[in-house]
């Protein structure tokens, strides 16, 4: 008989998790890490506190993900694969929280944040993003605090995730026979510069030709709210984010969570009041999601306030000029601009950061209007952006060693494969769609872009046919291996 | 298509002496010490260990739901987000979550699969979906 009452926790009891001496050491090594980038980056030259804010946000935010197992993929596959809403709750209290946060900051006139313009590309690029991520196992943030907890899968699926991005902004040739001419006559009529060969390349047409001639607004703007609170707290919050997540959760409530509440405890029903006890029940099912969903919603809103508060105050609009104020002019685009949203992104400064080896291998990565004219290449070590997404791998780690989760994890052939086929998919599906499932849904409709619904539509579908194509994978491979020992 | 040919007989027979194997330790029932449930004979052991989270809830699933009433399984997995999905799934397959170990190479999930009708006293231990 094996005995395994030490380290032994039931199911009704919270485990108790003592930290092993060396995770700790391991952790405070981590920490001290980015403590000395900062500090010593700062010696150097005070700008760089622009960079330290970035990658303190970033730390918060692996922090969080990590300790919540904050994922969209998760979210969407849960529900259709297992009926398990416990992410897409914890997900829909980050976008109520952190919609609020942004309305404060949007009244403050602190908040840089910028719509995208609304049209079918979200969907369509959601539902790529979406079945990649069901087939990675993680959204783009998921993977990158994945990678923090040791997982190479999830290490394989930014890499992937990241050169894919290059290949779509760059690709020409074969690709560009796909344009409609009428993107091509409308790239052409907008005079762009010849160094970024405008009509060559099919995301260069896809964005100048297409993306360009549609608009977005917040939804404030769009209801013609004159009063700025009333835009930011009514039409942006309210409207965009918190009515949306509401519905959201009553159909999650409905579909997947009211009966098996009702029948697992028992209740004498009371009409309307034992709904609403069945809804706070799956609200507060998995406190530790939760909990990871009011922090990531405050530090979301509080990183646009630092951020624009950084900008004010070293006089700067673009961190492109804080790089030519330090004489670094090298990876700038042609406006002297590189990516800085000021706000939590994801995609588009790790697609940078493979740019840059791209570059370095010998390839011609800046003609092109996504990097060459507005995100630049520059260097991983002076991308501040990226040092966000450096330091979220980071808080992650320390997040997984504090709790002892940390542990390097080979993936099996199979698993690798997924991921890197995964990864590609969600690269392209970020290029199309204008973002991941943070910066085109997360960060869009907490600051009362609808087009960042379109996209968690078409992520949603695309994490639905995802699901349905595993599980029939699955069940052919069981059936494989059943049918063998028949033989 | 020649050497699919030859090494496939092979390969089915390792499989089925490999299927045996596992049969004939699995004769052997696991005897597990757990706090409040006292000592339970495991009926199967599932690894899962370096799977992502998407296939291992889905075997799971797939598992439990054709799983005989009162059986009890152990469940192996180093997925985080797997581990931490699984005992909100139960009430879905009619099962309930006995315990999680902590290992220091992953995680053991013990889950009983509920007999057909149960007591009043029995359902209000475990409130539903909720994790502790």
């Amino acid at each position: 008989m094996s005995s395994l009452s030490c380290n032994t926790v039931n199911a009704s009891t919270p485990p108790m998790i003592v930290t092993e001496p060396r995770n700790v050491i391991r952790a405070f090594l981590v920490l001290g890490f980015f403590a000395l980038v900062s500090l010593s980056t700062f010696v150097v030259d005070h700008r760089f506190i622009y960079f330290s804010a970035y990658l303190w946000f970033g730390f918060i935010y692996g922090m969080s993900l990590q300790y919540g197992r904050f994922c969209m993929a998760s979210a969407i596959r849960d529900l259709f694969a297992v009926g398990v809403p416990r992410m897409a709750v914890g997900i829909m209290i980050a976008v109520v929280l952190y919609s609020l946060i942004s309305a404060f900051v949007t009244v403050a006139g602190q908040s840089n944040f910028h719509p995208s313009p609304i049209g079918l590309y979200s969907v369509i690029g959601g539902l790529i993003f979406g079945i990649g991520m069901v087939y990675t196992g993680g959204c783009a943030s998921g993977s990158l605090y994945k990678t923090g907890e040791g997982s190479i899968a999830a290490l394989l699926v930014v890499i992937s995730l990241s050169f894919a991005q290059v290949y779509v902004a760059d690709a020409g040739g074969w690709l560009n026979h796909l344009v409609p001419t009428a993107w091509v006559q409308s790239t052409i009529a907008k005079n762009l510069p010849a160094v970024i060969t405008p009509t060559d390349g099919w995301y260069d047409q896809f964005t100048a030709g297409y993306i360009w001639n549609l608009s977005g607004n917040t939804v404030g703007k769009m209801l013609g709210f004159t009063n700025s609170i009333a835009a930011a707290f009514i039409g942006n919050s309210l409207l965009n984010a918190i009515l949306p997540a509401a519905i959201i959760l009553a159909g999650i409530y409905l579909r997947w969570y009211r009966k098996s509440y009702l029948r697992g405890n028992e209740v004498q029903y009371r009409g309307f009041r034992t709904e609403l006890a069945g809804f706070w029940s799956m609200i507060t099912a998995s406190k530790r999601t939760a909990i990871a969903g009011l922090v990531l919603g405050v530090a979301a809103g509080l990183h646009m306030w630092v951020m624009d508060g950084l900008q004010h105050r070293l006089g700067i609009s673009n961190a492109g000029e804080l790089l030519s104020g330090m004489g670094f002019t090298s990876g700038l685009s042609i406006q002297d601009t590189i990516f800085d949203p000021g706000y939590f992104y994801i995609t588009t400064q790790e697609a940078q950061g493979a740019a840059w080896i791209v570059q370095k291998l010998g390839f011609n990565v800046m003609d092109n209007v996504f990097f060459g004219l507005d995100n630049g290449v520059p260097n991983p070590l002076l991308n501040p952006v990226l040092w966000m997404s450096i330091a979220l791998v980071g808080g992650s780690a320390v997040m997984a060693l504090l709790n002892n989760e940390f542990k390097l994890k080979m993936p099996s052939l199979e698993v690798a494969t997924w991921a890197i086929f995964g990864g590609i998919l969600m690269g392209i599906g970020a290029r199309v769609g204008l973002g991941c499932n943070i910066g085109a849904f997360f960060a869009t409709v907490t600051n009362g872009d609808p087009s960042g619904w379109l996209f968690c539509l078409g992520m949603t579908v695309g994490g639905f046919i995802g699901v349905k194509f595993f599980n029939w994978w699955i069940e052919r491979k069981m059936a494989k291996e059943l049918a063998a020992f028949d033989l | 298509m020649l050497l699919y040919g030859i090494f496939r007989p092979i390969g089915l027979t390792w499989i089925r002496i490999r299927h045996r194997l596992d049969r004939a330790n699995k004769l052997e029932l696991k005897q597990v010490d757990l706090p409040g449930h006292g000592t339970l004979s495991v009926d199967e052991s599932l690894d899962f260990v370096g799977d992502n989270c998407l296939r291992t809830n889905l075997l799971i699933k797939l598992v439990l739901d054709k799983a005989i009433a009162g059986a009890v399984y152990e469940i192996s997995s180093d997925n985080l987000s797997a581990v931490e999905t699984i005992p909100f799934m139960l009430p879905n397959c009619d099962c309930e979550h006995l315990a999680t170990i902590h290992e220091s190479t992953c995680r053991k999930i013990y889950i009983r699969k509920r007999k057909p009708q149960t007591s009043p006293t029995e359902s209000k231990s475990r409130p539903h979906g909720r994790q502790r």
